[in-house]
């Protein structure tokens, strides 16, 4: 067992004996990575920040069934590609209701900080980034999962192949393909 | 292989290191050394992934979003959600909520005024002021990077929004609804340091939105 995934462990242990508090540094750790894959699902900022909240919520609701089959970070990104696969399913059938709201929770303001470890790092979105993430959310949605998973959020093959539950050769012919792609569509838009 | 070129999943797999053979990867490493056009082909790959892996860096998730996300959790409807799957836990919210009035105040003597201190206030960044501002004034957020913060507002509430941002740079451009990002062209956007009362409007009021599409909002860029 990884170092990462003892200290996640040990941080579940204590939210199932009752410490709720030690789960936001689950959130924490996690928050970088899911926000980035729910945003390039929705497209749009509000809404991300909602369902990222929500997908935290639903994974401290199923924390007792975690199993430890797998490591934690497998099984929340299982749970995170599952909820923005089942909204991507709803959105396209009916018209999206704001998750907050419609429970008749409260609005929280949420404190944006300077989150660069390093400030004087350039970091710059540009166009070019802009029509990146266009041309990724244009692909099948088979090939677009995956390339974020592996080429954006950095996981493994082995990992995307357990929270996708397919096959490694399967993730590798999807990634090969996905790629070759984007290579092609950024090629024709003049970025490389 | 030096009649053929190479396959773009073999180069992706070099990519990732996922070639197993040593003489395989010798026999790719020295076809790339010899062959422009997988050379050149192979170059264009490593781009690809480098801009993907940029895109990562560049979308933030809100400070407060581990405080604010707890604060539902032992809060409002997500309590009995949470309770009734971790029945366990049930006593410790009733801890950790009479923790909090008791910081705020509405348990006890004291009278910190950081009600529940979850979400308190000691550092509030420009980006956050300018995240409160354009909420207040019926806009959406499309994008927060590091260079500015993006958004849409109608143009009725645009000029009242120019003025709640002060004296802070703003490029803006008329938009229409559903315009796709492709239409948008920021390098011929209007670039303004602070505002004077319908000056913004009556630039803007003559022209049409990118796609051609009647004016009705403004897209605007915060820039830092």
């Amino acid at each position: 067992m990884s170092n990462s995934d003892s200290e996640d462990i040990e941080v579940i242990e204590k939210v199932l004996a009752g410490d709720v508090e030690a789960f936001s540094a689950i959130i924490g750790k996690y928050q970088e990575k899911t926000f980035n894959y729910v945003y390039s699902q929705v497209k749009d900022y509000d809404e991300a920040l909602d369902i990222t909240q929500e997908i935290f919520i639903m994974t401290i609701e199923a924390l007792r069934s975690f199993r430890r089959e797998s490591k934690f970070s497998t099984w929340f990104y299982s749970i995170m590609v599952n909820y923005c696969k089942n909204y991507r399913k709803k959105n396209r059938r009916y018209t999206l209701v704001p998750i907050n709201g419609s429970r008749g929770d409260e609005e929280y303001n949420l404190q944006l900080t300077d989150e660069r470890e390093n400030p004087e790092k350039e970091v710059v979105m540009n166009d070019s980034l802009r029509i990146v993430r266009e041309e990724i959310n244009k692909l099948p949605d088979d090939y677009r999962d995956i390339l974020i998973l592996r080429d954006i959020e950095g996981l493994s093959y082995n990992e995307v192949a357990e929270i996708l539950n397919i096959s490694l050769s399967n993730v590798k012919v999807r990634i090969h393909r996905g790629r070759e792609f984007l290579k092609n569509r950024l090629l024709a838009r003049g970025l490389i | 292989m030096s009649g053929n070129h190479i396959p773009f999943h073999k180069m992706s797999d070099l990519y990732d290191n996922e070639i197993g053979l040593r003489d395989e990867r010798e026999l790719i490493m020295r076809h790339l050394s010899e062959c422009e056009t997988c050379a050149l082909e192979y170059r264009r790959l490593e781009e690809t992934l480098r801009l993907c892996g940029r895109l990562a860096a560049t979308m933030h998730a809100p400070g407060g979003l581990p405080a604010a996300t707890m604060k539902k959790i032992i809060s409002g409807n997500n309590k009995k959600r949470f309770m009734r799957s971790v029945p366990a836990i049930a006593a410790s919210i009733l801890i950790v909520s009479g923790a909090a009035l008791f910081n705020a105040g509405i348990i006890g003597v004291h009278d910190r005024g950081d009600a529940a201190g979850v979400l308190s206030r000691s550092s509030v960044s420009d980006s956050e002021r300018v995240i409160d501002i354009i909420r207040k004034h019926k806009a959406s957020i499309v994008l927060v990077t590091d260079e500015y913060v993006e958004g849409m507002v109608p143009v009725s509430s645009f000029n009242e929004l120019r003025r709640g941002l002060g004296l802070r740079r703003v490029a803006y451009m008329p938009a229409s609804e559903g315009e796709s990002d492709r239409d948008i062209h920021w390098g011929n956007a209007i670039e303004e340091v602070g505002v004077g009362d319908g000056q913004a409007q009556m630039e803007l009021a003559p022209q049409a939105a990118p796609s051609g599409a009647p004016v009705k909002y403004i897209r605007f860029r915060v820039l830092r």
